[in-house]
C-alpha cells in the first residue's frame, strides 16, 4: 500500500535579468551552464554523456536524480530547466525529493544571478503569460498489461519492429545526406561570398558577410529539416504504437482511474487566470488533447503520456537495444500528463498520494464500477472551468459532479484501507486528510489558504483587488510560482503555508539518494566517479571504462 | 458561477469564508482550529496582496512579456 515507485518531473521556466543582456532575454543555455556549475558546487553532478561523449544537456546528481536543458529546435536559447527526482518509494519520499530540487535550484539560481550582477529566478508552474504550456509530470510504477493483453502487446511489438527498423535506417540516411548538403552549402557560401566581402573591405565599405552566420544558418536549416523528416518517418510508427497502447496498455487503470484523474484538480490544481480574465482550476487541463498521446510534440498532450514508450521504440535503430527490450517488461511507468506544479506541500502530497492510492485500488480490483467519463478530455476542461460542481458526463448517460466523483473514490479508499489486512498508518492519515479537504472545499474553502494552491492564489488575487485588469492579474498569477521570491514564498515567510516536511528532511534529500530504489546505485556511481573519469550514465545503466552497470529498470522521474 | 470561482470574503475578524456557500455544522464547529485564517494571517495575506498589487500595477506588462517560454515544453 502506497509503496510503489513514484517519480516527479518539473520543467522550471527561467526569468533572468542580467546587465550583460540589456533588455534582451539572456540565452537560457548559458544560464543552464552556470546553474549546473552552481549545482555542482553543492552536490556531485556528472554529465550523462552519450553516444559521442559530448551530451552535456542532461546531468545526474548524487541522489540519482537528473537535471536537463529542455528546448525546442525553433528556440534553442529559450529553453526550460527540467529536474527529475530519483525513483522514490512512495508519495512522501517523492514529495521530499521534489522539494529538494526546488531548494537546490533556487539556491543555485540566486548564486548565479548575483555572480552575473543581476537576478535569475526559476518559476515552478505550467503555463506562461502567452498560453504556452509545460510543467510537471508524474510517474508511477504500474503493470502495463498482464495475461492475454500482455501477450498481444508483445506480439504487436514484434510486428512493429520491421517498421521501426526501416524508419530508423531512413532517418539515419536522411541525416547523413542533410549534413553533407548543409556542409556543402555552407562551404559554397563562404567560398563565393568571402572574396566579395574582402573586396568591399578593401574599398572601405562596411563588411556585408559573416561566414559564421552563414554556417550557423545552414546548421539551423538542417536542424529544422531534421525535425520535419523525423515526424514524417516516425509518424506512422507512432500511430501504430499508439493503437497498440490503446488496445492493450493500462486498461484496468484507464477504466478505473480516469474519473479520478480528470477531477483531482479540485484538490491539486494551481488555478490560473485565463486570457479572457476568467478563472480556471488547472494550468494544464486546457492543453490536454487525448486520453493517450498519438505523437511526439507539445500539440498532442495526453492525460496519460506515452512519449517515453515511443522513444524506447525509437531505440531500435539508435543503438539502444536495452530501451527497446524494456518495452517487453510488464511493469512500466505510467506517466500522468494532467497535473499542475504545486507549491503548497499539502496539495502536492495529496496529488501524489491519492493517485498512488487509487492505483492501489485499481490493482486490488475494487474500482471496476468507478464512474467513467464519457469524454475524459472534455471532462477535464469542464472541471477546470467550472470547479467542484462541474457536471461530468459518464459512460451510460449519467452525470456526476467533480466533487461527487472524488467522494466516490474517497469512499472506496476509506473502505479498502480500513479492511486491509496490512494496515498502513500513512494510508489512514491520507484518507482522513483527503476527506477533510473535500469537506472544506465544499463548506469553508478559505481555510485551505496555504494548503491548496488554487485556493491560496485565488485568495491573494481577491485581496489584491478585483479592479485589476487581466494583465495585472496574470502577472500576480505568474509571480506566485517563483521559487524563493514569489508570492507564495512571501506567504510562507508570513507563516501562512502549512508544511508536511521540515528543512532537515529536504536537506537530506539534496544529498542522499532513496535507499531502496534504483537511484541508490545510480547515486553511488555518480559519487564514485573520479572527476575526469569517462563515463556515460542514463536512467537504466552506466558505462564506466567499458564496464556496464545496470540499474534496476523501474519507473523514474526522467 | 461555481463555488470555487467565487471571490473569497475576508472579514475583519474571524475565519475567511467563501461568503456564499452554506456553512455546514462541521465547518462551523471547526472554526477554532489552528488552520482557520485568523486576524494575523489575514493581515499577512493583505500585506502580500498589497505588494503584489503594487508590483502588478507598475510592471505587469513586463512580467507577462518576459514569462514567455517559446512554444512550451513536452
Amino acid at each position: 500500500m502506497l509503496g510503489r515507485l513514484v517519480g516527479l518531473e518539473q520543467e522550471y521556466a527561467v526569468r533572468a535579468r542580467l546587465p550583460s543582456s540589456g533588455a534582451a532575454r539572456p540565452d537560457h543555455r548559458d544560464v543552464f551552464v552556470d546553474l549546473i556549475g552552481a549545482v555542482g558546487r553543492r552536490v556531485t553532478a556528472r554529465p550523462a554523456g552519450g553516444l559521442w561523449g559530448a551530451t552535456r544537456e542532461r546531468w545526474f546528481t548524487q541522489t540519482g536524480g537528473s537535471i536537463y536543458y529542455e528546448s525546442l529546435v525553433a528556440a534553442p536559447d529559450g529553453g526550460l530547466v527540467e529536474a527529475a527526482t530519483p525513483e522514490c518509494r512512495g508519495p512522501s519520499e517523492a514529495l521530499r525529493y521534489g522539494r529538494a530540487w526546488d531548494r537546490l535550484l533556487a539556491d543555485a539560481a540566486r548564486e548565479v544571478g548575483r555572480a552575473r550582477g543581476g537576478s535569475i529566478v526559476l518559476r515552478k508552474n505550467g503555463r506562461d503569460g502567452h498560453g504556452h504550456v509545460y510543467g510537471p509530470q508524474e510517474n508511477y510504477e504500474t503493470v502495463l498489461a498482464s495475461g492475454l493483453s500482455l501477450l498481444a502487446w508483445r506480439a504487436g511489438l514484434v510486428v512493429l519492429l520491421p517498421l521501426a527498423a526501416v524508419a530508423g535506417v531512413a532517418h539515419i540516411a536522411a541525416n547523413l545526406v542533410a549534413i553533407a548538403l548543409a556542409t556543402g552549402l555552407a562551404l559554397v557560401a563562404v567560398g563565393a561570398l568571402a572574396p566579395l566581402d574582402l573586396a568591399r573591405v578593401a574599398l572601405g565599405w562596411p563588411r556585408a558577410f559573416a561566414p559564421g552566420v552563414a554556417i550557423g544558418r545552414s546548421v539551423e536549416r538542417f536542424v529544422r529539416l531534421e525535425t520535419l523528416w523525423f515526424a514524417v518517418l516516425f509518424g506512422p510508427l507512432m500511430v501504430c504504437l499508439s493503437l497498440l497502447l490503446r488496445a492493450f496498455a493500462w486498461r484496468p487503470y484507464r477504466r478505473g482511474a480516469t474519473g479520478f484523474l480528470v477531477t483531482r484538480m479540485i484538490v491539486s490544481g494551481v488555478g490560473t487566470v485565463e486570457p479572457d480574465g476568467s478563472w480556471a482550476l488547472s494550468e494544464k487541463a486546457g492543453a490536454i488533447r487525448r486520453e493517450l498521446r498519438w505523437a511526439f510534440g507539445s500539440g498532442d498532450r495526453g492525460l496519460i503520456e506515452t512519449g517515453h514508450l515511443l522513444k524506447a521504440l525509437h531505440g531500435t535503430v539508435m543503438l539502444r537495444p536495452r530501451d527497446l527490450a524494456s518495452l517487453w517488461w510488464p511493469r512500466q511507468r505510467l506517466q500522468i500528463g494532467i497535473g499542475d506544479a504545486n507549491l503548497c506541500e499539502v496539495a502536492e502530497y495529496l496529488k501524489l498520494a491519492t493517485t498512488a492510492l487509487v492505483l492501489d485500488l485499481v490493482e486490488a480490483g475494487v474500482l471496476d464500477d468507478a464512474p467513467r467519463p464519457a469524454d475524459p478530455v472534455e471532462a477535464a476542461r469542464d472541471v477546470s472551468r467550472d470547479g467542484l460542481h462541474a457536471q461530468v458526463r459518464l459512460v451510460g448517460g449519467r452525470t456526476l459532479t467533480a466533487i461527487g466523483i472524488q467522494r466516490f473514490y474517497l469512499a472506496r479508499a476509506e473502505a479498502w484501507v480500513a479492511s486491509h489486512p496490512a494496515p498502513s498508518l500513512e494510508a489512514h492519515a491520507l484518507v482522513r486528510r483527503w476527506g477533510e479537504v473535500l469537506d472544506l472545499l465544499e463548506n469553508d474553502p478559505a481555510r485551505l489558504v496555504g494548503r491548496l494552491d488554487h485556493v491560496t492564489k485565488r485568495a491573494l488575487l481577491d485581496a489584491a483587488g478585483d479592479d485589476l485588469d487581466v494583465v495585472a492579474r496574470k502577472a500576480i498569477d505568474l509571480r506566485y510560482h517563483e521559487l524563493d521570491v514569489g508570492w507564495l514564498a512571501h506567504l510562507d515567510l508570513s507563516g501562512l503555508v502549512e508544511h508536511l516536511i521540515d528543512d532537515d528532511d529536504v536537506a537530506r534529500a539534496i544529498v542522499e539518494p532513496p535507499s531502496d530504489t534504483p537511484a541508490a546505485l545510480r547515486g553511488a556511481v555518480v559519487r564514485g566517479l573520479a572527476p575526469d573519469e569517462p563515463a556515460t550514465i542514463d536512467w537504466s545503466r552506466a558505462r564506466v571504462g567499458g564496464r556496464v552497470i545496470p540499474f534496476e529498470p523501474r519507473p523514474r522521474g526522467g | 458561477m461555481s463555488p470555487h470561482a467565487r471571490p473569497v470574503h475576508i472579514p475583519a475578524e474571524g475565519p475567511v469564508t467563501d461568503g456564499t456557500s452554506a456553512r455546514s455544522p462541521a465547518s462551523q464547529a471547526a472554526e477554532g482550529s489552528p488552520h482557520a485564517l485568523r486576524a494575523p494571517a489575514l493581515r499577512a495575506l493583505e500585506t502580500v496582496a498589497s505588494l503584489a498589487r503594487a508590483e502588478a500595477e507598475a510592471e505587469a506588462a513586463r512580467i507577462v512579456a518576459e514569462s514567455e517560454v517559446p512554444a512550451g515544453g513536452e
